[in-house]
């Protein structure tokens, strides 16, 4: 358990290796988008880092139901890791979009219904791992946290539609374009080496997990 | 049934106490005001901007209130140690929730009964006429916020840094209530010439409900020992 | 673990792309592109080399833990 196993191993080198292909078709081999330009291709990074912040939201309310209703503490360390991940991602979700924005519009923050939820689900988790911080006690932690997150993915869709009528009230929303298929194949490409690359730090994060709550155990055992 | 029977026991127990001290009540009132105040002198002396922000301010006010009186929501059956007081109680855990819900929104209804006519007056708002819209909105996004802050008040009562988890935890929770209530509230106050009402008071009610649900039916695992 | 030649790898592979992209043709807002990759990989990395850290902690730790209670 303590060490690497060789699947983890494989998906790091594969994630590794799809993710630089990823950035060089996105970056140099796919023609720019006519209407938008160059800055377009951070759309490759920034459209995977959003749908897989929101995968590690959704497996983080799988565990959390999970555990509460076995209470098996592996189920708290994946959602726990996933969260942490999940904020990373996050956070760069936040940050690309901006870049995204700013030769685009002008203006590094918009009120856009997508950034917005995405901020507001940034606090959420950061709330979530705080939370963590604050028990001693793991089962207490586990089951803390576990409520967090439940309460907290509930609220995603709600809070996304409560903006998205929020700002469609003032401005029309922005229509839907249609996207040539070598952009949507590059896009799928660098979906996929992102999802790799979650799985991947997932692997690792919850080995720390497991890890580090031996050690708590000993340190406890041991006082 | 038995279960809103404490529940209501429980509203009483508290309400009595409330009423004897008017401690929270005076202070919460006070607050709310100040807060008023404050964001008039922030936002600068055009009236016409006021009016218009003015249902914003009144929600932004009611949720610093609220906060602040959450915390105290289970003040009086804390020990040292925490909630073993109520653990104690006898029968289905959720009658304390419900009791201490219905408890925190009477409490901040009263308070919201002071301070729509006084954010009437400093922002020169005909109020009156809008009552029963207002008493509605009042009522939904009071609830919503109760929901919400009564079950962290109770993960969070323990927390050594309680002043700040409570609303990082609640905040960003509490956004569909916010954006329901200030933009209801808003739309009312400035007559609503489009009927854009409507979306805004499902939202409110779905919040509601579907939180309402959650909250219930988890609380019991908040309050583990 | 192979911690440094992993991530010289990683680096030398994003240096080549950004070489390969930057002697492209005329990209506009080029900063931006550049900056936003760049953030992505840097953070990822940043990441995983932080789990290694804490990796290697906490392993140190536990090793203490057996010598001075015997195992």
């Amino acid at each position: 358990m303590a060490s690497k196993s060789g699947i983890e191993r494989f998906v790091g080198w594969t994630a590794l290796l799809t993710i630089a292909g990823g950035s060089v078709v996105g970056l140099r081999v796919v023609p720019a988008d006519a209407a938008m330009g160059d800055v377009q291709r951070l759309m490759y990074v920034h459209v995977p880092t959003a749908w897989l912040a929101f995968l590690a939201f959704l497996l983080v309310f799988v565990m959390s139901v999970l555990y509460l209703i076995q209470r098996d503490p592996r189920w708290d360390r994946v959602a726990a890791s996933s969260a942490e991940i999940g904020v990373v991602f996050t956070a760069l979700t936040l940050a690309l979009g901006m870049m995204w924005g700013k030769p685009t519009w002008g203006v590094w923050w918009t009120w856009d219904p997508r950034l917005t939820t995405t901020a507001i689900l940034l606090a959420i988790y950061v709330g979530y791992l705080a939370i963590r911080g604050f028990a001693d006690d793991p089962e207490k932690r586990a089951r803390w946290a576990a409520v967090v997150g439940i309460i907290g993915f509930a609220n995603v869709p709600i809070v996304y539609l409560s903006v998205v009528w929020w700002r469609t009230l003032h401005q029309p929303p922005s229509s839907p374009r249609s996207v040539s298929p070598e952009i949507l194949w590059t896009l799928m490409l660098n979906l996929a080496a992102f999802t790799l690359v979650y799985a991947y730090l997932m692997m690792r994060r919850t080995r720390l997990a497991a890890l580090e709550g031996k050690l708590e155990q000993r340190v406890a055992y041991h006082g | 049934m038995d279960v809103l029977r404490r529940a209501w026991a429980i509203v009483w127990k508290d309400l009595l106490i409330e009423a004897r001290t008017k401690q929270s009540f005076n202070a919460m009132v006070f607050f709310a005001a100040l807060v008023l105040f404050i964001f008039s002198f922030a936002l600068g002396p055009d009236t016409e901007l006021l009016r218009r922000v003015a249902g914003g301010l009144l929600w932004v006010g009611i949720t610093f209130t609220g906060v602040l009186s959450l915390s105290r929501t289970y003040q009086s059956e804390e020990t040292s140690g925490g909630l073993e007081g109520l653990r104690l109680y006898p029968g289905d855990v959720r009658s304390i929730y419900l009791g201490k819900l219905f408890g925190n929104v009477i409490l901040l209804l009263l308070v919201e009964a002071v301070l729509f006519p006084a954010a009437g007056i400093l922002f020169q708002l005909e109020l009156w006429p809008h009552a029963a819209p207002l008493t509605a909105i009042a009522l939904l996004g009071t609830i919503g916020f109760s929901i919400i802050g009564t079950f962290y008040a109770a993960l969070t009562v323990n927390l050594r840094a309680r002043e700040v988890m409570l609303p990082l935890l609640l905040f960003p929770a509490l956004v569909p209530v916010l954006l329901g209530a200030v933009n209801a509230t808003m739309l009312v106050t400035t007559g609503d010439a489009m009927g854009e009402i409507d979306p805004w008071i499902r939202l409110l009610v779905a919040f509601d409900v579907i939180f309402f649900v959650i909250c219930t039916w988890i609380f019991p695992i908040a309050l583990e020992e | 673990m192979a911690k440094p030649t992993l991530g010289f790898v990683v680096w030398a592979l994003a240096l080549i792309v950004l070489t390969v992209y930057a002697t492209g043709a005329g990209m506009q807002n080029r900063g931006f592109v550049i900056a936003g990759y760049g953030l992505t990989w840097g953070t990822l990395l940043w990441y995983a080399r932080r789990l290694d850290r804490r990796a290697a902690a906490t392993k140190g730790a536990l090793d203490r833990l057996a010598e001075t209670s015997g195992g």
